[in-house]
């Protein structure tokens, strides 16, 4: 095996606690947070808990950070999308009409300024991708079924900067005699 | 100011003490009845709120035959050591060894209240 990844519920609860406890070489804790204020307030915890328990924050990830939607129309016009909070986004058609708009469902930019809080890498964005709930239910994931799209890009860009920080981490064995 | 800990990288168990060389070099050494008389854990801490328990609790690791523990690594943080007697419940912070080898009071002259953070 490669590399173990534990997911845990939000927060601080026992779980972390108890692998954080009885696993002695863990390289670290990525945090995954949503952009909204509430769901920084776990991610904050979480940090300031792995930093109390000696365990290395590789990171802050901002999962679900924008949902794109792309449409055609006429080209070269203005297309105009009522978007959250009663926001109005705006995007110009290209010469074969495609535009896109990206909407903040659950804000953007929280997991940047979190990490910038705490002085922690801000590993990047995922965007909010219907195709991982489909590739979920359907069993091939959408990184899988779509390596050259926006979601699998982003995601690979965060999996390289783990590595890179992993990789380049010294042992750090106690030795017990 | 209070010195920046260093990291501890060996322990050796002795007969009588722990003997343990730091990052920068240092070397130095914890008795075994301090160790266990500084537990950390919800039921001798509160021990050592009064000199009356706290000597009651001092003397009695110091009746128990002494001998090296098993040490198990609690994460990046902390270890526990398994004695044959006595209470092994014990979760010491690296900073409070650190605290025990430089003949400091590892709990800072706090009162342990259960349940305070």
């Amino acid at each position: 095996m490669d590399y173990l990844i534990i997911d845990f519920p939000p927060g601080t609860s026992d779980e972390p606690l108890t692998v954080s406890q009885s696993l002695p070489n863990i390289d670290g804790m990525v945090i995954v947070t949503t952009p909204q204020a509430v769901a920084l307030l776990d991610s904050r915890k979480s940090i300031t808990f792995a930093e109390s328990l000696k365990v290395p924050v590789l990171g802050v990830v901002e999962n679900m950070s924008g949902y794109t939607i792309n449409g055609v129309t006429a080209a070269n016009v203005s297309v105009e999308i009522a978007g959250p909070g009663g926001k109005t986004i705006k995007s110009t058609s290209d010469e074969d009409g495609n535009f896109s708009v990206t909407l903040d469902i659950f804000k953007k930019g929280g997991g940047k300024s979190t990490a910038e809080d705490f002085g922690v890498p801000f590993l990047g964005a995922l965007p909010f991708d219907p195709g991982f709930v489909r590739g979920g239910d359907d069993g091939v994931h959408k990184i899988v079924s779509d390596p050259e799209g926006a979601s699998s890009i982003a995601f690979s860009e965060i999996v390289k900067q783990v590595l890179a920080q992993i990789s380049d981490k010294p042992s750090s064995s106690l030795e017990i005699i | 100011m209070a010195q920046q800990m260093p990291k501890l990288v060996r322990i050796e168990r002795r007969e009588t003490d722990l003997h343990l060389t730091y990052e920068d070099e240092q070397e130095l050494t914890v008795l075994y009845h301090d160790l266990r008389h500084a537990c950390p854990c919800a039921h001798c801490s509160p021990l050592r709120n009064e000199d009356e328990t706290s000597l009651k609790l001092r003397s009695q690791v110091e009746s128990f035959k002494l001998h090296k523990p098993s040490i198990n690594p609690v994460g990046h943080y902390a270890l526990n050591f398994i004695w044959e007697n006595g209470c092994s419940n014990g979760i010491f912070r690296f900073e409070r060894i650190w605290d025990l080898a430089n003949r400091r009071d590892p709990d800072h002259g706090k009162p342990y209240v259960h349940g305070a953070w």
